[in-house]
C-alpha cells in the first residue's frame, strides 16, 4: 500500500473529524457549558438570593451540565468513530491499510503539518467569509 | 546551636523525599519513550470542555442535592420551638 493512500486516509480522518464536530454543533455546546456555569456562579454568589433559589439553581445546572457532558462525550466519540469506521471499511475491502493510516496520523510530520494548516484555516476562514459578505463598492 | 540530623529526623526525611522526587523526574526526562499521548487542538478543546462540564455537574450536584438539604435540615433542628407546650 502506498504512502500516498495512507496520507490521504489520515487527511480524511482529520478533516472529517473536524467537519463532524462543527456539524454536531460542538462549539455551541461548549459555549452552553460556559453559559450554564456562569449563570450558576452568578446566582450562587448573589447575596440577595435565598437558599431555596440557590438550591434549585444548583440542582438545575447540575442536571444541565451532566447532560452537556454526556452530549459532548457522545459527539466526540461519534465524530471520531464515523471516519474511523469508513477507514476500517476501506481496510476491509483492501483499498488502504488502517494500521498505516494510524501510523501516519501519529507521525510528528503529519501532526505538525495538520496543526499548522488547521490554525491557518481557522484564522483565515472567518476573514474570507467576512470579505465575501461585505458589499462590493 | 545547630540541630543534629538523626536518621529519623523530619528534616532528613524531607531531604530524602526531595532527592527521590528529583531522581524520579530525571529518570523520566532522560529516558524518553513513545507516549502516544498527543492531543490536538480539536480533541483538546473537547476534552477540556467535557471535563469542565463533568466537574461542574459533580460540584453543583453536591451543592444542590447534599449541601443545601443538609443546611435546611440543620436550620429546622436549630429553630427555636414556638407554640403552646
Amino acid at each position: 500500500m502506498s504512502d500516498l493512500t495512507a496520507y490521504a486516509g489520515a487527511t480524511f480522518l482529520v478533516v472529517a473529524f473536524i467537519w463532524l464536530l462543527f456539524a454536531f454543533r460542538v462549539p455551541a455546546h461548549l459555549k452552553r457549558v460556559m453559559a450554564v456555569s456562569q449563570e450558576a456562579a452568578k446566582v450562587m454568589g448573589d447575596p440577595n438570593a435565598t437558599d431555596d433559589e440557590k438550591e434549585k439553581t444548583a440542582q438545575k445546572s447540575s442536571g444541565q451540565l451532566f447532560g452537556l457532558f454526556l452530549l459532548l462525550v457522545l459527539t466526540f466519540a461519534g465524530a471520531l468513530l464515523v471516519p474511523a469506521g469508513v477507514l476500517w471499511l476501506l481496510d476491509v475491502v483492501h483499498l488502504l491499510s488502517l494500521q498505516r493510516v494510524i501510523a501516519v496520523s501519529m507521525s510528528v510530520g503529519f501532526l505538525v503539518t495538520a496543526t499548522v494548516v488547521g490554525c491557518a484555516v481557522s484564522f483565515l476562514l472567518p476573514k474570507l467569509r467576512s470579505l465575501g459578505r461585505s458589499p462590493v463598492k | 546551636m545547630s540541630q543534629e540530623l538523626t536518621p529519623s529526623s523530619p528534616d532528613l526525611r524531607a531531604q530524602e523525599r526531595a532527592w527521590w522526587g528529583v531522581s524520579m523526574v530525571l529518570a523520566l526526562v532522560l529516558t524518553p519513550a513513545m507516549a502516544h499521548a498527543y492531543v490536538g487542538p480539536g480533541l483538546g478543546m473537547g476534552a477540556i470542555g467535557s471535563a469542565f462540564a463533568l466537574i461542574g455537574a459533580v460540584f453543583m450536584g453536591i451543592v444542590g442535592f447534599i449541601w443545601y438539604p443538609i443546611k435546611r435540615l440543620l436550620k429546622a433542628f436549630r429553630k427555636p420551638k414556638t407554640g403552646d407546650e
